[in-house]
Order: C-alpha cells, then sequence, then structure tokens
C-alpha cells in the first residue's frame, strides 16, 4: 500500500498523501510524545514531520521500510525540539509522581482504559530514550536492528537503553502506581 | 530463559497498550491544508523567478540599446554634454546590472534553502 501512495504522491497526487497520514500518525504520535512528553508539542512535531517527509519523499529509496524511514525523520525532529526547548521539559521527567492512596485498592479493579492510563503516565516519567526505545521494540515490534536506523544509535547502546528501560518502568508500575503485575494481564 | 520469556511477554503485553492516538480529530486535514498551501506558494515563487528573469533581461536589453544610442546624439541636454550623460548612465546601468547578477548568482546559489524559509513561514 504504502509504495502504491509513494508513486501516485510522485505522480503528482499530492491527496494520496492523506493515507500516509492516516497509517501512521498514531505510531508517530506514540513516538513524539515519548521524547516531548506534551501533546500540543507533539502534534506540532508531527506537522513537520510529516511536511519534511512530503518534500523529501523523492529521496525514499525503498532500501529500508517506509515506516523506518519516516520514524527516523519523526524521531530527529522529537529531539530537535527537545533541545530546542530544553528547560521547558526537565519538569516532566524529574518530578515525582503525587499518588493518591486510594489507588492502591482501586487498583484491582482496573479496566484496560485505566491501565492504559497508568501505563502511558509511567512512560512518561521514564526518560524520552528510554520510552522511545520501549515503543519501538514491544508496541511497533522493531528489531534492534531497525532500531538502530531509526534512531541512529549503536546496537550494543540500544541494548543497554532497553535494559534499564525495562526496570524504571516495572519499577515505576509496581513501586509508584503500586499496580501488581497480575493487574496487568 | 524461562524469566526471560516471561519478562518479555509481560513487557509486550503492558507496551501492547502504550500506543496512544492522536486528540487532533482535524489532523490530516490540518497537515494536507499545509502541503496544498505550500505547494500554491510554491507555484508563486517558481513564477516570481521567471518574472525576475524576463524583466531583468528586458531591463539589460533597454540599457544596452540606451548605452549605443547615447553616444550617437550630439545634442546637450539641459546645458550637460551628452559625453557626460553617457558616462552617468553607463556607471548607473552596470551598477545596477552587476548587482542584479550578484543578486541573482546568489539566489541561485541558496535558492533551496531560501524557498523552504519562505515556505516555513508560509506555514506559521
Amino acid at each position: 500500500m504504502d509504495e502504491f501512495c509513494i508513486r501516485h504522491i510522485l505522480e503528482g497526487d499530492s491527496e494520496a498523501f492523506r493515507q500516509i497520514i492516516t497509517k501512521y500518525k498514531d505510531m508517530a504520535y506514540s513516538l513524539a510524545m515519548s521524547v516531548i512528553k506534551n501533546e500540543s508539542y507533539a502534534e506540532e512535531i508531527l506537522q513537520s514531520s510529516f511536511l519534511i517527509a512530503y518534500d523529501k519523499l523523492s529521496t525514499f529509496k525503498g532500501i529500508s521500510k517506509f515506516s523506518t524511514w519516516f520514524y527516523r525523520i519523526v524521531i530527529n525532529e522529537s529531539f530537535k525540539y527537545a533541545k530546542k526547548h530544553k528547560t521547558e521539559f526537565i519538569d516532566f521527567v524529574e518530578t515525582p509522581p503525587e499518588i493518591p492512596i486510594e489507588y492502591e485498592n482501586a487498583i484491582l479493579k482496573l479496566e484496560v482504559d485505566d491501565q492504559k492510563y497508568f501505563i502511558n503516565e509511567a512512560l512518561k516519567r521514564i526518560s524520552p530514550k528510554e520510552s522511545l526505545i520501549l515503543r519501538l521494540y514491544y508496541l511497533d515490534e522493531n528489531s534492534i536492528e531497525e532500531i538502530g536506523s531509526e534512531t541512529g544509535w549503536s546496537t550494543s547502546n540500544i541494548k543497554v537503553i532497553l535494559h534499564r528501560a525495562r526496570i524504571n518502568l516495572r519499577l515505576i508500575l509496581t513501586d509508584v502506581y503500586k499496580l501488581d503485575k497480575k493487574v496487568l494481564y | 530463559m524461562k524469566e526471560i520469556d516471561s519478562e518479555d511477554t509481560f513487557f509486550k503485553e503492558i507496551m501492547s497498550k502504550s500506543r496512544l492516538d492522536i486528540p487532533f480529530p482535524d489532523f490530516d486535514d490540518k497537515v494536507m491544508g499545509l502541503i496544498y498551501k505550500r505547494l500554491l506558494k510554491k507555484i508563486s515563487i517558481t513564477r516570481d523567478i521567471k518574472l525576475s528573469w524576463i524583466f531583468f533581461i528586458l531591463g539589460s536589453t533597454f540599457g544596452i540599446i540606451v548605452s549605443i544610442i547615447l553616444p550617437k546624439l550630439q545634442e546637450s541636454m539641459t546645458g550637460i554634454p551628452m559625453a557626460k550623460i553617457t558616462i552617468l548612465f553607463l556607471i548607473i546601468f552596470s551598477f545596477l546590472v552587476m548587482t542584479q547578477l550578484d543578486s541573482f548568482i546568489d539566489f541561485y546559489k541558496r535558492r533551496k534553502k531560501i524557498i523552504n524559509e519562505t515556505l516555513t513561514q508560509t506555514i506559521k
């Protein structure tokens, strides 16, 4: 489907790009949120990423998957944005969350939506690199090599970040949110 | 090994719930709108470049014709000899041609960057 859309866009049918947007916007948004942790900034990043992808589509040679090529743009834009607005994001990472005590009992009745909420809140509280790697590896099911192409990081670096990410996410879910591992299944 | 597998399953399960849906329902339309706006701007930039070349060539041709005709005129203009007027005209004409040509060369060297900057300003 991607090749078909790309061919049409390159032949001048700009409207075909809408299908690319529809297909990739949610995963791209998840990736941008991993780094930026702010909805409106993530939207800005996504807009510019899609515009860059549209402008540079002719340079996409099809050697890698389109998603790999596009997510690399999103990740680069996200880190560029984070670097530019450095001071605004410090609080998101460092402020410890305040969890009401009653969560401890309510947790046993967690619905899927609540689980989603807690997991995404936990992902907001780990470092951008860690939540990004977790989403690329487990959510988008990329291999370590594909993540390397998307982020430009070395294989060993990715493995280290992934290991740290698992520890930190588990820590936040169990210690901070008092989530029982069983509840999350 | 079993522990690693179970950890992997645990994180797969957890992370399957971490997909975020973009909370802006008009996002697709917004991006497509920006793309069309940029396409229009690109067309108008191309037209402007073509027009500026046409006027540059027309102006240069006119200047060359005038600089050929002027020395052939014998009369003086408001008491100033024609030779002086011709020199003054040639100085102004060459200055204009040089500066315009310089701008053109400069533009063609950085045209991608300039067009991109203009397009970026368009979407802000």
